[in-house]
C-alpha cells in the first residue's frame, strides 16, 4: 500500500469553552491526482478542516501530508507542500502589486526574480487575468482578487491544494475556466471546500460531505447530498 | 485597468529607497531648524517647498494639505497654549504672547513633518513605497515587519472605508464619520482584530516571516548618486545653520 497524499485520522478540533467540538473524529484520505469536493452547509466546519491541515488550529488526532505527521515542528515543512486559497482572498494578498504577490511562492523557493515573474505571468494567463499583472492589488474587484489569490496558490505546483470556496466570487465564465484549469492539474491532490455542486461536478472525482463537524461517509454523490438538504427536486442550492 | 499615472519630477530619477533617504534628510532639516527665528522658519518652509517641487506636488494640493493639517493640529495648539497661559504670571497680553512660543514651535514642526510625509506618500505608488521600505538595509525580519506595517495600514484604511460605506448605506441619520467614531469600539475594533488575525494566518501559511523579498537590481546611476548627495548636503547645511545662528 502506498502512503496517501493527505491522510486525516480521527481529527478533532475542540472549541474553546464548549463541549461539542468544531470537528469531531474526522477521518479522510486524498490520493495524489485526486480532486475532492468538501461539501457542507455554512458552519459545518469546512474552513476549520482546511485550516487544521495548515496547522492553524490546535487539534487532536493525526494529520499527515505525504506521510509526514503534522506537529508544531513539522508545520513549516508541511505548509511548503500546500497551495492554500483562503476564504477571504484579500487576507492572503500580501504584496501591493499583483505580479509580486503571485510570484512570491516561487521567490520563497529561491527561484530567481526574473524567472519567477515570467512564471507568474504564465499562471495569470491560464486564469485569464494576465492584464492585471501590474495593477495594485487593493484596487481590484472581489472576483479579481480571488483569481489573483488562486494564481498565487497554484504557482508553486504544490502537491496538495487546499481551496476554500474558490468559485464563490467568480462570474460564470471565470468559474468554468477555473474548473478547466483544475481539471488539468494531475500532479497534485485537491481538497476543495465548496457548496457549488455544479462547479464541483465540473472538476471533482468525488464528494466528502461534512455536517456539524462530522464526515457523513454514506453521502458520496450529488443526489444523496441534495436529498439530505431537502432539495432533491433538482434545484441546485446555489 | 491602469497603473497609477507616472508623473512628478522624482519619477524614475532615483530608486524608491533613496527617495526615503531624501525624506529622512528633509525631516532632519525641519527638526534641527528653530521654528522661533526668522531664518529657521524660512529654512523649514524652503525645505518643504523644495520637497514638494521635487515630487511635482501642485500648489493647490499643498494648500489643501496645509489647511487640513492645520485643522488637525488646532486642538493641540489651543490646549497647550491654554495650559501654558494658566501656569505663567504677569499681565494677560504678555502671558498670551510668551505662552504661544512652545505650542507654536510644536505645531509648526508637526505641520512641516506631516507635509513632507503626505507629499511623499501621495506621489509614491504602493509598490514603490513597499520596495523602498524593503530595500532599507537590515535583517529580512525587519523588512517583513515593515511590509506588515504597510499592509496593516492599507488594509485598515480599506476596512474603514468599507465600514463607512456600509454605515452610510444602512441608513444612519448622522454623518457617516460621526457614526463611525461612536461605533469604533464595538464594531470597528473586533473587525480589525479578526482581520489582523486572519492576515497573520495567511502570512504563516505563505511563509512570509522567514523569506526576504528580492527586488530587481538598479544599475549605478550618476543622477541617483548626485540626488542622494544633495539630500545629505541639505541635511548637513541645516545642522550647520542651526549651530552657527
Ligand atoms: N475562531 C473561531 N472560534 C470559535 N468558533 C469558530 C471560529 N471560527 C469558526 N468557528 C465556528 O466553527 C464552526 C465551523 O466554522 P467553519 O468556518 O469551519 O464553517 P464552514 O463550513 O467553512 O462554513 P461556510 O460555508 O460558511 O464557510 C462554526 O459554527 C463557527 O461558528
Ligand atoms: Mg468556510
Amino acid at each position: 500500500m502506498t502512503t496517501p497524499l493527505l491522510s486525516i485520522v480521527n481529527l478533532s478540533v475542540p472549541k474553546k469553552g464548549r463541549a461539542e467540538p468544531l470537528l469531531d473524529k474526522v477521518t479522510l484520505f486524498v490520493e495524489k491526482g485526486e480532486r475532492v469536493a468538501l461539501v457542507g452547509l455554512n458552519g459545518s466546519g469546512k474552513t476549520t478542516l482546511l485550516g487544521s491541515i495548515a496547522g492553524l488550529f490546535r487539534h487532536e488526532g493525526e494529520i499527515r501530508v505525504e506521510g509526514e505527521l503534522l506537529t508544531s515542528k513539522s508545520a513549516a515543512t508541511i505548509r511548503g507542500k500546500l497551495g492554500y486559497l483562503f476564504n477571504v482572498p484579500e487576507d492572503q494578498l500580501l504584496f501591493p502589486r499583483v505580479l509580486d504577490d503571485v510570484a512570491y511562492g516561487l521567490i520563497r523557493g529561491k527561484v530567481p526574480l526574473a524567472r519567477a515573474h515570467e512564471k507568474a505571468l504564465e499562471v495569470l494567463k491560464t486564469l485569464g487575468i494576465e492584464q492585471l499583472a501590474h495593477c495594485t492589488v487593493h484596487n481590484l474587484s472581489h472576483g479579481q482578487k480571488q483569481r489573483v489569490a488562486l494564481a498565487g496558490a497554484l504557482i508553486t505546483g504544490a502537491p496538495l491544494l487546499l481551496l476554500d470556496e474558490p468559485s464563490a466570487a467568480l462570474d460564470p465564465v471565470a468559474k468554468m475556466q477555473l474548473a478547466k484549469v483544475l481539471r488539468g492539474i494531475t500532479h497534485a491532490g485537491i481538497l476543495c471546500a465548496t457548496n457549488d455542486l455544479e462547479f464541483a461536478r465540473a472538476f471533482c472525482h468525488r464528494y466528502i460531505f461534512i455536517e456539524a463537524g462530522k464526515v457523513v461517509p454514506e453521502l458520496v454523490d450529488e443526489a444523496a447530498i441534495l436529498a439530505r438538504w431537502g432539495l432533491s427536486d433538482g434545484r441546485s442550492p446555489v | 485597468m491602469e497603473q497609477r499615472e507616472v508623473s512628478g519630477e522624482s519619477r524614475g530619477l532615483i530608486p524608491p529607497h533613496l527617495t526615503l533617504l531624501g525624506l529622512v534628510c528633509a525631516m532632519i532639516a525641519v527638526l534641527v531648524s528653530s521654528p522661533l527665528t526668522p531664518t529657521g522658519i524660512s529654512w523649514m518652509i524652503l525645505t518643504v517647498l523644495l520637497w514638494a517641487l521635487f515630487f511635482g506636488t501642485g500648489l493647490k494640493d499643498l494648500l489643501v494639505f496645509t489647511g487640513a493639517l492645520l485643522l488637525l493640529f488646532l486642538p493641540l495648539f489651543l490646549i497647550t497654549w491654554g495650559v501654558k497661559i494658566l501656569s505663567l504670571q504677569g499681565s494677560l497680553p504678555e502671558r498670551l504672547w510668551i505662552a504661544a512660543a512652545v505650542p507654536a514651535s510644536l505645531v509648526s514642526r508637526g505641520l512641516m513633518l506631516s507635509l513632507l510625509t503626505v507629499t511623499t506618500l501621495k506621489r509614491l505608488s504602493e509598490a514603490e513605497l513597499h520596495e523602498g521600505l524593503c530595500r532599507v538595509p537590515g535583517p529580512p525580519v525587519l523588512a517583513a515587519l515593515m511590509t506588515g506595517i504597510v499592509f496593516q495600514i492599507r488594509s485598515l484604511s480599506g476596512e474603514t472605508t468599507r465600514m463607512m460605506q456600509s454605515i452610510r448605506v444602512r441608513g444612519h441619520k448622522k454623518s457617516a464619520f460621526y457614526s463611525m467614531i461612536t461605533a469604533l469600539p464595538t464594531v470597528w475594533l473586533p473587525r480589525v482584530l479578526f482581520r489582523s488575525h486572519r492576515l497573520s494566518d495567511a502570512m504563516t501559511v505563505r511563509g512570509l516571516e522567514t523569506t526576504a523579498v528580492p527586488f530587481q537590481r538598479y544599475g549605478f546611476s550618476l543622477r541617483a548618486l548626485l540626488t542622494s548627495a544633495l539630500f545629505l548636503l541639505w541635511a548637513s547645511v541645516s545642522v550647520v545653520l542651526r549651530v552657527m545662528l
